[in-house]
């Protein structure tokens, strides 16, 4: 089944300095219908003004992962890491125990435009721990990049849940297939374009698509598109 | 002051100048009075809670609690809230 929740559905939160769109219950926006899908608790699309940002806060008990599509983001942590973010970076921060971090757009002129999604983890407590990865963009055309899994390699950034998240540029008129296990999940964002699945639902930018009980699920760019997959376990939600 | 927010996106559930916070052992029982319904809510994110701690004459700094085991109880005839921190950190904002 493939459920399609269209971006105008999504919560909006603005202020002087930020606009945040929630694709699930965050802050004020609760609703109980659209707590999490599998693990995936948040998907915030976040655009902070020059100068600005999120000052020191605590978290917890989330992997917390933070890809950055324009301009840049500045991370500082209790942990001692400081990490500058721009498109082709990913961040993944284990809360675990608690962390105080915060992040800003360092730049003086530029809009910083992110997304921050919260996995919860397959444990709880866990030790806090940061790290950032560098993408080749050019590795994301007509192919699905990983970026983040639980099966750590090189330029894959290690998160503590069972679940890959997938970066994709596909070019306008052409497809990528998604081979998934029996009972899965596959949760389906898209950042800019158009992807039609399966021949059955389009998605328009910043729609989502939340995919349970399919095997095979083929994206194909109605124009130049860039994607997030993510491939989650089944179960809860 | 003590505020109690949710984990997720820091949504206030309520905040008092009227608490108490002990020591006891390695942990901090945070004590403050509340309606039935505010309770109902904390219980129900029980496992989700933030407690935040300002002092009136230091706004530079919070205190931050929280319970990893979810335990808050709600004493009906003294209509008041008790949570048992296990975790607490200072620092500046």
């Amino acid at each position: 089944m493939i459920q399609l929740n269209p971006a105008n559905n999504r919560f909006t939160a603005k202020g002087d300095w930020q606009e945040s769109h929630f694709s699930f219950s965050f802050g004020p926006y609760y609703d109980e219908e659209n707590i999490q899908f599998g693990p995936l608790r948040v998907l915030n699309d976040d655009i902070v003004q020059p100068g600005k940002g999120f000052g020191i806060h605590p978290h917890r008990e989330a992997e917390i992962v933070s890809i950055v599509l324009k301009g840049q983001l500045k991370h500082e942590d209790n942990l001692g890491n400081v990490g500058f973010l721009e498109y082709g970076n990913v961040q993944r921060m284990t809360a675990g125990t608690g962390v105080l971090h915060s992040e800003v757009n360092p730049t003086l002129d530029e809009e910083t435009h992110f997304l921050q999604l919260w996995i919860l983890p397959n444990q709880k407590q866990l030790t806090p721990s940061y790290e950032d990865i560098t993408f080749d963009p050019e590795k994301l055309r007509n192919e699905l990049l990983p970026v983040v899994s639980n099966n750590p390699r090189e330029n894959v950034a290690m998160i503590h849940q069972d679940v890959t998240l997938y970066l994709s540029k596909i070019d306008a008129g052409k497809e990528v297939h998604f081979e998934q296990g029996q009972g899965r999940k596959i949760y389906v964002f898209v950042i800019e374009g158009e992807v039609r699945l399966n021949d059955e639902v389009t998605l328009q930018r910043r729609d989502d698509a939340r995919i349970t009980d399919l095997h095979a699920l083929t994206l194909q760019a109605k124009q130049d598109s860039f994607i997030l997959l993510i491939d989650l376990p089944g179960g809860e939600a | 002051m003590i505020y109690v927010r949710h984990t997720v996106g820091s949504r206030l559930f309520c905040e008092t100048t009227e608490y108490e916070i002990k020591p006891i052992e390695n942990n901090w029982e945070i004590s403050f009075k509340t309606d039935q319904k505010t309770a109902n809510t904390l219980l129900k994110f029980r496992d989700e809670l933030n407690i935040f701690y300002v002092e009136e004459d230091n706004q530079n700094q919070k205190t931050w609690f929280y319970s990893s085991e979810g335990q808050v109880s709600f004493l009906e005839n003294e209509s008041k809230c008790v949570i048992i921190a296990d975790y607490k950190t200072v620092y500046p904002v």
